[in-house]
């Protein structure tokens, strides 16, 4: 039975796309007298990362990141890290990301694709998982190693050669 | 999770956590469910008034009440709208003067994705009406802009400073993404009509996403904020109106903390008694820290700074002026995703005459900014509880 009104989120897996579709019903009687599908498929590589897919990248290096919608210097850094997060997966390295204004998961999700971000958004859950702390300034990129610990803590905007290079010192992918 | 190990967790955060002040009085807040984004200030008349915004689905409505015998007024709609743009740090400004008020809000423009205007409406007490919300800045470009400070003038008007992005639209590479210009200060007087008469650009680069603060000195309004070098250094600076020129913008002190990013996280400044206070957050090497600096000429030269709060503070700093003389600010001292709403009572020397914790809050983003307004020595807090629903909390401390 639906409610009257319920939104279902259907978040696909990476490199696919997000389907939000919204149905309407309403019943008088056991009768349906309007039904209102609204499907909307987005395409985006905005993706939202599984628990799943935390708990198997929790074996490799990450790169976390926190960004904001209002904040100038994340958006020139997102194209570095979309450009890391592909580069980096052979390595075992998985780039992710932080909503630093903790909007809800929607919401999130929605300004992630409108930034062209690419790479996971972790939910609020992940970070709690990886007992990650906010930082002072955006954007703040950690470096985590596979069992989570904090290994570099990189303050304000990066680009693709000094986090490559950070990692390296650290000498993963060697 | 063993026995020993939550035991051990629990006494952590219990030690860490500041115990709230027994003299903390809380006030019954006017602001309901679904409210944040509070601010407060006190009129001439010493009438305290306290702003907030309440959420209802996509509609943004910004309500104030005064607080006068320990009563609050009913609540009033200063304006609404679906088209908003809410952040949790760059939040509605509310100002009082004799003869009227004023409010702001941010509503997004046509074009493009990240851009907003700063839309401000004016209450005139003769006609007991508002104005017509307008864009205050008249470039029209597509920009961000935001972060206003308000500042009562006399005969009525206000004075209005904020962020202006239109700058950083020259020369772009792509719509939204690189930012080639920098990002400007400006401020404006405006009438109680809303009508502007007098603008200027305060500073040509400064930093993108930190408050601004104003307040009226002995020789007239100053603003503070923080600034941005070339060289990416963005530390606290002033600027004076005197004489109708305002002076070149200097540092209230040179931390040199150079950051090529944001730290959200803005100065405070407030006058009174013949004493200017400056408030600021810094975090350079990685070293959260609240200063504040005293004047004793109207913002012209400061003195040392003296450490508020370290380690443990994440800033979110407040200031008000009191008539004992001397000043009060609060911050956030924070424990992980704990944080505790401090407050400290200062005399005109800088030293430190009392310390409490206000209230305990969360330092997640969504708590915002708590801010303090005075009147006499009762100093006003107002905050956002996220315990639950988000709801607008007020309390006294009197001094």
């Amino acid at each position: 039975m639906f409610a009257p009104e319920q939104l279902f989120i259907c978040i696909c897996k990476p490199s696919e796309f997000v389907v939000f579709c919204t149905a309407t019903i309403n019943i008088r009687n056991g009768k349906v007298l309007k039904v209102f599908v609204f499907v909307v498929a987005i395409f985006t590589h905005a993706i939202a990362l599984q628990a799943g897919e935390l708990q198997e990248s929790g074996r490799g290096w990450k790169v976390i990141n926190y960004w904001s919608k209002s904040c100038a210097p994340c958006r020139v850094e997102i194209p570095e890290l979309n450009y890391l997060s592909e580069a980096l997966e052979p390595l075992g390295v998985s780039v992710m990301g932080v909503n630093f204004d903790e909007d809800d998961r929607a919401r999130t999700m929605q300004i992630a694709a409108r930034m062209g971000i690419t790479f996971p958004t972790l939910t609020f859950e992940h970070v709690r998982m990886l007992n990650l702390t906010s930082p002072a300034v955006l954007p703040t990129t950690y470096i985590l190693a596979p069992d989570n610990t904090v290994k570099a803590k990189l303050i304000g905007a990066q680009d693709r050669t000094q986090i490559m290079a950070k990692l390296a010192a650290m000498g993963v992918g060697k | 999770m063993k026995l020993g190990v939550f035991i051990s967790l629990l006494l952590t955060a219990l030690i860490a956590r500041e115990v709230i002040a027994a003299d903390v009085e809380r006030l019954q807040s006017p602001a309901g469910k679904q409210t944040s984004l509070s601010r407060l200030t006190t009129d001439a008349n010493g009438r305290i008034h306290l702003s907030w915004v309440s959420s209802t689905g996509p509609l943004s409505s910004l309500y104030h009440a005064s607080f006068a015998d320990d009563e609050w007024s009913n609540a009033m709609l200063v304006g609404d709208g679906e088209d908003w743009f809410v952040n949790w740090a760059d939040f509605p400004f509310f100002s009082a003067n004799d003869a009227g008020m004023a409010a702001n809000w941010l509503r997004k423009s046509s074009d493009g994705i990240y851009d907003y205007d700063v839309v401000a409406t004016f209450y005139s007490a003769a006609t007991a009406q508002w104005s017509d919300p307008a864009v205050i800045h008249r470039d029209d470009v597509s920009a961000e802009y935001g972060f206003v400070s308000m500042l009562p003038m006399h005969n009525d008007a206000t004075l209005i400073a904020w962020l202006d992005g239109r700058e950083t639209r020259r020369n772009e590479s792509h719509a939204g993404a690189h930012i080639a210009g920098g990002m400007t200060l400006r401020a404006g007087i405006f009438n109680n009509e809303g009508k502007k008469t007098t603008e200027w650009q305060l500073d040509d680069l400064v930093c993108d996403c930190c408050q601004t603060s104003s307040a009226m000195t002995g020789s007239g309004p100053v603003v503070v904020y923080r600034n941005r070098t070339n060289e990416e250094v963005r530390d606290t600076y002033i600027t004076r109106l005197v004489d109708g020129q305002w002076s070149e913008p200097a540092a209230v002190y040179n931390d040199n903390w150079q950051v090529a990013g944001c730290p959200v996280n803005g100065p405070s400044v407030v006058s009174g008694n013949g004493l200017t206070v400056v408030a600021w957050f810094t975090a350079k090497n990685d070293n959260p820290t609240v200063s504040f600096a005293l004047s004793q000429d109207d913002g012209k030269t400061f003195g040392a700074p003296v450490i508020v709060a370290q380690e443990s503070t994440n800033g979110r700093i407040s200031l008000a002026v009191l008539d004992a003389g001397g000043f009060a600010i609060s911050w956030l001292e924070t424990s992980g995703a704990l944080a505790t709403i401090m407050l400290a009572r200062y005399d005109k020397h800088g030293r430190m005459m009392k310390r409490l914790a206000v209230a305990e809050t969360k330092s997640s983003r969504r708590s915002g900014f708590p801010v303090i307004s005075s009147h006499g020595n009762d100093v006003y807090v107002t905050w956002t509880d996220i315990e639950r629903e988000p709801r607008v909390k007020v309390a006294r401390m009197r001094f």
